[in-house]
């Protein structure tokens, strides 16, 4: 054979290769040790305060919650969970010994600390350490409870939103009124500002104590106060309602029998009509709401404040550089309800009293406060944690 | 011979394999081009006429229960080609083709990749399945010209485009186009061939669908990036636009010589290394990351003593695969995966009369397939070999046809397929969907494959080519007592005015 012949038997290239197979898959997991830090004159007690917390993990990505107690050490220590943004949120109730230990009054107090949209990543089998401070802080007198934004499913009407409702708590121990009180929606792309752009804003009827609610007990203001059922079987009854958004010379409909929010100011709509998709409520305490007059869009200027209580919902629940309220007021988004589900949203129990009062969970931040209901409960409060 | 000669018929998956263009990969059906040369090279084309033309129509229908879960019931495609060539004065030839496509699909879920090629993990959109209609047009133009005597250069482009339709609602939509521009040079000599290529290609794929269902009462799940088991991220859920593209380098190399006296060898290997990447659409898009995509296919052929009445043959076939891809916010691993697909034959052609003849041998196809998560920390393994005989007769006699009938059948002799999963993960339950991957990709023990094509030169004063292609893959020591998947293709080509 001849010698070039070689040469480019040599050349020639057939290529095998193998399939390198490892013994284990790789995987991104890895270790969290979150230490609380108490910042607050609670830290001076005898008690180990950052102990017994529960500490919240919440995915943006999927919504998985992972919760762990923290150790004597005030460590919450999260094994093989995966990279990926996080919202964090400890709470720490403080018993009514460990209250009069420190500052020698009955009252109720918890600690509590969160952070939203951190991202938690380390290289895969390795820990990663994050402190997170805890302050003080109470839970509100008046909250929502449940909201109620979807809209039901069709049966027959499409698009049917006339059944929205929003339910109002008292979550103190003491009688609170809703006389005067404002109820608004906040327009996209103010969060940082120092006003409330307001959509729409309602206020309660009365002179001062003409509405009073007791603790534990709970009020439904509707976008309209009929038996929706009649229209769409997969709705609602709100024609008991203790409220209802009424818009006059616009063609809403009206429950006589049912006391209307007085407008403070509506953009738009033939009703108060929040969006199905995303939107943020509020509640507000404020003298006169037409101090700070309207921005350039025609929304009514409302201090931050005044802010009673406030709730950001998306269908996204990871958007949350799509906020439209400063965290300040809430931290967090609740939502991740499909459009027209007939489902909605309602803030979770954080604790019972010995006289069996529900406390609804507080914390700013919706994400942790609100869960998802598969069904409606207008006026019915959970009574389990 | 009639024609120029189509020697191994057999194996026609293999050669179809190992001639899998990036275009072709991408969308898992092959291209027609207006001549064919030993060598993937435009350079490499020849004609022994001044012009010639031809038209064709390719039929394919694959149906069965034996199926990756994302594949489709069943998949008809029909294809009608043009293709022509001539030999300008300065003895440059010019071929091209134009086809025109139509494929259908039943029962398939709506989702990326459309061809579920290079195992890639697909981004579920809108979770219900469906029947498909797509239409589509490729053409491709190849040009080579003479340099010297012995050396030639070439150029092709080829561009496709296409779109798919789903017939139930929420009714989303597929967009697809793509090129494929490559030049080569090409060396001739009565001992030695020499090929050598280069092309860049881009492909893109665009998705559309509506947001929510009023109508069904459903709420599609969009464009969620899905791993090997329940979405590792949902991203873009508002997105309902979604576009992927590709982009790559291909390069090929071979050669073909006398390795012993009328003893011919060729060679040929294709490197190909391409980055794809996923952009949202629509109002809240997010990043959706990008990969690696690297594939390397070669085959080898040699005949000992062609001309002899006695010829030993071998033919081996070897396409490698790998992807990579990092998650769109960490720099970690998200998906790997590995595939090697080796074939082979050894056998014997005995030459009975002056045109007819006989091979017979053993045939051999192993595969080894790593797909891991590395993410979530769950891997899927499979290495199997299968193995049997085949046997081609080709006839020619004294009348103006020729023709070339196959069989094969492969049975495994060898396996070694597992799941593994990683120490980290504290739930240690599979998800029923990877069970269902990991069994179609590791199914299937029993293979069959079937074929003849007839060439007929006076039909009409026209030349008449009739291939047809019969596969079988079938389970039978699985779950399922009659798990297969079969696949029948059917050529016809008329060349005009065949002298």
């Amino acid at each position: 054979m001849k010698s070039y012949q070689y040469c480019l038997l040599i050349c020639t290239v057939f290529l095998f290769s193998c399939v390198d197979t490892p013994d284990m898959p790789s995987s991104a997991h890895f270790n969290l040790r979150i230490h609380l830090q108490d910042t607050t004159v609670f830290n001076t007690g005898d008690f180990v305060s950052t102990s017994g917390a529960v500490v919240t993990l919440l995915s943006q990505t999927d919504g998985k919650r992972l919760a762990i107690t923290s150790d004597d050490e005030g460590n919450a220590y999260f094994n093989s969970i995966l990279p990926d943004y996080y919202s964090i949120s400890a709470n720490r109730p403080l018993s009514v010994e460990e209250i009069w230990e420190v500052l020698n009054k009955n009252e109720m107090w918890a600690l509590g600390g969160d952070s939203s949209n951190v991202v938690l990543f380390a290289d895969p089998g390795d820990t990663m350490t994050l402190v997170l401070p805890l302050s003080r802080s109470r839970a509100g007198n008046l909250v929502f409870s449940e909201i109620y934004y979807s809209g039901s499913r069709p049966d027959p009407i499409p698009n049917y939103f006339h059944d929205q409702f929003l339910e109002i708590y008292n979550n103190s121990e003491t009688v609170q009124y809703l006389d005067s009180l404002i109820i608004c929606d906040a327009e996209y792309g103010f969060a940082d500002d120092e006003f409330i752009h307001a959509i729409h804003a309602y206020m309660f009827p009365g002179t001062g104590k003409d509405y009073p609610l007791m603790p534990g007990e709970a009020i439904i203001v509707a976008q309209d106060a009929l038996n929706h059922t009649l229209y769409n079987k997969s709705s609602i009854d709100l024609s008991d309602a203790d409220f209802e958004f009424y818009v006059k010379d616009k063609g809403d409909v009206n429950n006589p029998d049912v006391p209307d929010m007085i407008q403070i100011h509506h953009k738009y709509g033939i009703d108060f009509l929040y969006s199905v998709f995303n939107d943020a409520l509020l509640l507000l305490k404020i003298d006169d709401p037409y101090k700070f007059g309207y921005d350039n869009f025609e929304h009514l200027l409302l201090p931050l404040s005044g802010v009673i209580d406030g709730v950001d919902y998306r269908e996204n629940v990871s958007l949350l550089d799509k906020k439209r309220l400063s965290p300040s007021i809430d931290s967090g988004l609740t939502g991740g309800v499909p459009s027209y589900s007939g489902t909605s949203v309602g803030r979770v129990v954080d604790k019972i009293t010995d006289d069996g009062r529900v406390i609804l969970k507080d914390t700013n931040n919706s994400s942790f406060d609100f869960s998802h209901c598969k069904s409606r409960t207008p006026g019915e409060v959970p009574n389990d944690i | 011979m009639i024609f120029n000669k189509y020697f191994g018929l057999f194996l026609l998956t293999i050669t179809t394999l190992y001639a899998q263009s990036a275009p072709e990969f991408f969308k898992d059906t092959s291209v027609r081009h207006g001549l064919n040369a030993d060598f993937n090279n435009p350079a490499a084309i020849q004609s022994l006429q001044r012009a010639g033309a031809s038209y064709g129509y390719d039929f394919e229908r694959t149906h069965g229960n034996l199926r990756h879960p994302f594949a489709p019931a069943s998949i008809q495609n029909h294809t009608f080609t043009a293709a022509g060539y001539k030999v300008m004065r300065n003895k440059t030839l010019f071929s091209g083709s134009f086809s025109y496509r139509q494929n259908f699909e039943g029962n398939r879920l709506f989702r990326h990749n459309s061809s579920l090629n290079g195992m890639l993990p697909v981004y579920m959109a809108d979770s219900s399945s469906g029947d498909w209609h797509l239409n589509g047009i490729q053409w491709t133009v190849d040009i080579m010209k003479p340099l010297t005597e012995k050396l030639s250069g070439g150029f092709s482009v080829f561009y496709m485009v296409d779109e798919q339709y789903k017939q139930t609602f929420p009714k989303p939509g597929v967009k697809r186009s793509g090129y494929l521009v490559k030049s080569g040079l090409f060396y001739s000599s009565p001992a030695l061939k020499l090929s050598s290529t280069l092309g860049v290609f881009e492909l893109k794929e665009e998705m559309s669908t509506v947001k929510y269902s009023l109508e069904q009462n459903l709420n599609p799940v969009f464009m969620l990036f899905r791993g090997y088991e329940d979405p590792i991220i949902y991203r873009g859920m508002t997105s309902y636009e979604r576009l992927q593209s590709r982009q790559g380098l291909t390069l090929t190399t071979g050669v073909s010589f006398n390795f012993l006296p009328r003893s011919p060898l060729l060679s040929e290997v294709m490197a190909e290394w391409s980055r794809g990447k996923a952009v949202d659409g629509g109002t809240d898009n997010l990043p959706q990351g990008d990969w690696i995509t690297r594939r390397v296919n070669s085959r080898l052929s040699w005949t000992v003593g062609e001309t002899n009445r006695i010829a030993p043959l071998i033919k081996l076939y070897n396409h490698h695969l790998v992807n990579e891809a990092e998650h769109p916010d960490f720099p970690v691993p998200l998906f790997k995966s590995e595939e090697n697909i080796f074939q082979g034959f050894a056998g014997l052609s005995l030459r009975i009369f002056e045109k007819n003849t006989v091979i017979a041998g053993l045939s051999m196809e192993n595969l080894q397939v790593w797909r891991e998560d590395a993410y979530n920390g769950i891997g899927l393994e499979n290495n199997s070999t299968k193995t049997g005989p085949s046997l081609t007769v080709s006839v020619a006699p004294p009348m103006s046809f020729e023709a070339d009938l196959y069989v094969m059948y492969l049975k495994e002799t060898n396996e070694n397929s597992q799941i593994k999963v990683s120490l980290y993960r504290e739930d240690k339950t599979i998800n029923p969907l990877t069970n269902e991957e990991f069994w179609a990709m590791t199914a299937g023990d029993n293979y069959i494959e079937a074929g003849a094509e007839i060439r007929l030169k006076k039909v009409w004063q026209n030349g008449l080519i009739m291939k047809v292609n019969y596969r079988l893959l079938a389970d039978r020591n699985g779950r399922e007592a009659t798990a297969s998947r079969d696949c029948f293709a059917l050529t016809l080509t008329i060349i005009p005015h065949l002298k």
